[in-house]
């Protein structure tokens, strides 16, 4: 048989929990075959809570400490970018290339567009912003920044110093800007439609590996939080300043629900173009997410967003994949990591299809905060009474998560306290468990290695 | 002998140990899962101690130590493990077949009781003549002396280790001057299968340098050494080089490893290739 095709399709921002897959109530109809000739693997955890460092792992196989593209304390996700640039390890990429694959990119997210470094390995790649709309916005934003720090603040002070003109100029701007977001059903659709649209009008030379990444799950996920810089939404809310209401936490959750309503209809053309061009059946179609969302459940600290917290909705994500030839495999028992990923592939199109990504312990980790908060603050995005520096040592500290069997054990990196004891997603006891708790604590203790982590 | 064994160069202790501690504080910068392997032998002990001195020098904990359990290790040298860990807080990671100590059956294991991997394992390593049979099938000797019974009990448990804990860079304490097999070691040397690199610090050290570096620094030694062994290892296949304590012994023109049969010719060379150190 000819060498499988291979895609990688990520739902961006894509919890497990919330499909029915994985015991959600969210139905995925147009998935349906697809499902049917899968390996759903039961607890897939993301290396990390946000795009950069996952991608990076499912890129090259190492953990974000590993491949050291993450944020830290300081600058948040600040020096992300050079790091990307900075990395020249193995990635799976480059080695498909270099057995004869095409290597093509499609994406909705501004991490993973050319520029940020990650397209480089790539025959071709191709970033549509899912934020468009927002982007011509912000360029509107920008314009005005002169007159002052927000829209709001812009748009009250053209009124005061009287310049209508301007002020009608700037008022058009929006109505414009907003009438074309509802056109294109922004923030539901955050152009996954225009991106398989492109696929199928593409032809590429086989055998290919086609990576995807599509951003219908991200926030925003409610019109209500189109208003404000989403970085403002979550920090004021975590600082308690202005707490995001149940209300549009609500309305939020429904949004978010019924974006793999829209990710699942345009799988689905995907999926009935590939049998259509009569490739389905020798295509090795991967579907994972680079972490989960959390719409402020009860938490030791809410949270509304993804990021820094290794809680079970930001770091439990789906993996299903189809193997060419549609085979079934052994799924041995326990979590899988999405760093073994590449190991996955290359071994399937090398014919062997054990299972690579179950792992005896798996884990997560984050750095700090993914914002610099400091230069939010001194750009007018946070309040300047905010305290950014309690907030970063108190909530928003460096975090590890390791899964063993049934148990999940989280470490606050400052304090060496444990954040979160778990069994079977429960929070348990820890003096009940203690040798298990000491024996999770010692498997992060090897695993931060050299890093400055307390455990 | 067939390649000429490198020489320490003519360099002083002092300079050794600078050089040890320029390998020790490269590797540390450059890997992130450094681990000191560590047997409570003297290079080993060395080793650790010189990792130590540069740890604390550039004030960051203690790196883990890898152990590894081939189960016929001297209580001696466990209770070293234990008390010097304790002393110097450090952790100690005990890297063991599982699989093929619990197949052991009086000095034998037999090939039927050792999962798949092992059993392909240790058709790959064998020599000639050391899976044996006998009415229950065919064994090896549970011995650290044979290729596939050092392969089995000690490159197995060490690879494992390296993958489960993900180690990147793991620190033995092999020197030039041992076997010829090790005169040609580099500092730092990346392996594969799994990948990680070794870290050679003490290279150039002559096995009179050890004990000069143990003495100097007051280093726990091995009550074994006292006996008059030189080289230890398991308790079944270790054996006395003399009556006088190591350090007493003609080190310049007698073999190290006398006591122990592991170094003929090319079988070290064949184990170096799958993963042994």
């Amino acid at each position: 048989m000819d060498s499988p095709n291979i895609i990688l399709v990520v739902f961006d921002t894509l919890r497990s929990n919330v499909w029915s897959v994985y015991g959600g109530d969210v139905e995925t109809p147009y998935m349906r075959d697809f499902l049917r000739d899968s390996n759903i693997f039961p607890r897939p955890i993301a290396p990390s809570p946000w795009t950069a460092p996952s991608h990076m792992s499912f890129f090259t196989g190492f953990y974000p400490g590993e491949h050291g593209v993450h944020e830290d304390m300081e600058h948040g996700d600040g020096k992300v970018l050079e790091k990307i640039f900075e990395y020249d390890g193995e990635n799976i990429i480059s080695k498909l290339r270099n057995i004869g694959y095409t290597t093509i990119g499609y994406s909705a997210n501004p991490w993973l567009s050319p520029g940020t470094g990650f397209d480089r390995y790539f025959n071709s790649f191709t970033f549509f912003s899912s934020e468009y709309m927002n982007m011509e916005e912000m360029n509107a934003v920008n314009e005005y920044k002169k007159y002052g720090k927000n829209r709001y603040q812009a748009a009250k002070n053209l009124l005061i110093s009287g310049n209508f003109k301007e002020f009608c100029r700037y008022y058009k701007i929006h109505r414009r800007i907003i009438k074309r977001k509802r056109e294109v059903g922004y923030p539901f659709i955050k152009g996954s439609d225009i991106i398989v649209d492109q696929i199928m009008n593409s032809s590429y030379e086989q055998p290919f590996f086609l990576f995807i990444n599509l951003m219908e799950a991200h926030e925003p996920s409610a019109p209500w939080e189109l208003d404000t810089d989403d970085r403002k939404i979550k920090y004021l809310d975590l600082a308690g300043k202005d707490i995001i209401s149940e209300k549009r936490m609500n309305e939020t959750r429904e949004g978010y629900k019924r974006s793999l309503g829209i990710l699942d209809r345009q799988f689905g053309r995907l999926v009935e173009y590939l049998k259509k061009m009569k490739i389905y059946e020798n295509t090795m179609i991967i579907v994972t997410s680079d972490h989960g969302q959390a719409l402020k459940e009860e938490r030791k600290v809410p949270y509304y967003g993804h990021g820094n917290f290794l809680y079970d909705e930001i770091i439990e994500v789906p993996l299903i994949i189809k193997f060419h030839g549609n085979r079934k495999i052994d799924i041995k028992n326990g979590n899988q990591s999405l760093v073994n990923l590449p190991e996955q592939i290359i071994s399937a199109v090398e014919g062997n299809f054990d299972d690579f990504m179950t792992s005896e312990y798996v884990f997560s980790e984050s750095f700090g905060p993914v914002h610099d908060l400091e230069t939010l603050v001194k750009e007018g995005v946070l309040p300047s009474d905010i305290d950014y520096v309690g907030m970063r040592n108190k909530i928003l500290y460096p975090k590890k998560a390791v899964y063993w069997n049934k148990y999940k054990l989280t470490v606050n990196g400052l304090t060496g306290e444990i954040d979160e004891f778990k069994e079977n997603g429960k929070d348990i006891d820890r003096n009940e468990k203690k040798d298990v708790v000491d024996h999770l604590r010692e498997q992060i203790y090897i695993f931060k290695g050299k890093e400055n982590f307390k455990v | 002998m067939t390649q000429e064994i490198r020489v320490e160069g003519g360099l002083s202790l002092n300079a050794k140990i600078a050089i040890a501690k320029v390998v020790i504080n490269d590797a540390i910068d450059r890997f992130k899962r450094p681990f000191v392997v560590w047997s409570a032998g003297k290079d080993s002990m060395v080793v650790l101690h010189l990792v130590k001195t540069v740890v604390e020098e550039r004030h960051i904990p203690m790196l883990p130590a890898l152990f590894i359990d081939h189960g016929q290790h001297y209580d001696e040298t466990l209770d070293m493990l234990e008390k010097i860990s304790r002393d110097w807080n450090f952790k100690v990671i005990y890297a063991r077949n599982e699989n093929a100590l619990s197949a052991v059956k009086g000095n034998k294991i037999y090939l039927k009781d050792l999962n798949k991997e092992n059993q392909e394992e240790a058709k790959k390593i064998a020599q000639e003549g050391e899976i044996l049979s006998d009415e229950n099938g065919e064994y090896f000797e549970y011995s650290l002396e044979t290729s596939v019974g050092n392969h089995i009990l000690k490159t197995i448990a060490m690879n494992d280790a390296i993958k489960r804990y993900r180690i990147d860079a793991l620190f033995t304490g092999i020197r030039w001057d041992e076997n010829p097999a090790r005169s040609w070691e580099v500092f730092i040397s990346p392996r594969e299968n799994p990948p990680h690199v070794r870290v050679h610090p003490i290279l150039p050290f002559t096995e009179r340098n050890i004990w000069e570096y143990t003495f100097k620094n007051n280093l726990p030694i091995h009550p074994l050494y006292y006996q008059g062994y030189r080289s230890i290892d398991g308790k079944y296949d270790s054996k006395k080089t003399g009556d006088k304590p190591a350090w007493e012994q003609d080190l310049e023109h007698t073999k190290e490893r006398a006591g122990r049969s592991q170094d003929k010719e090319g079988m070290m060379e064949k184990l170096r290739r799958f993963g042994y150190m």
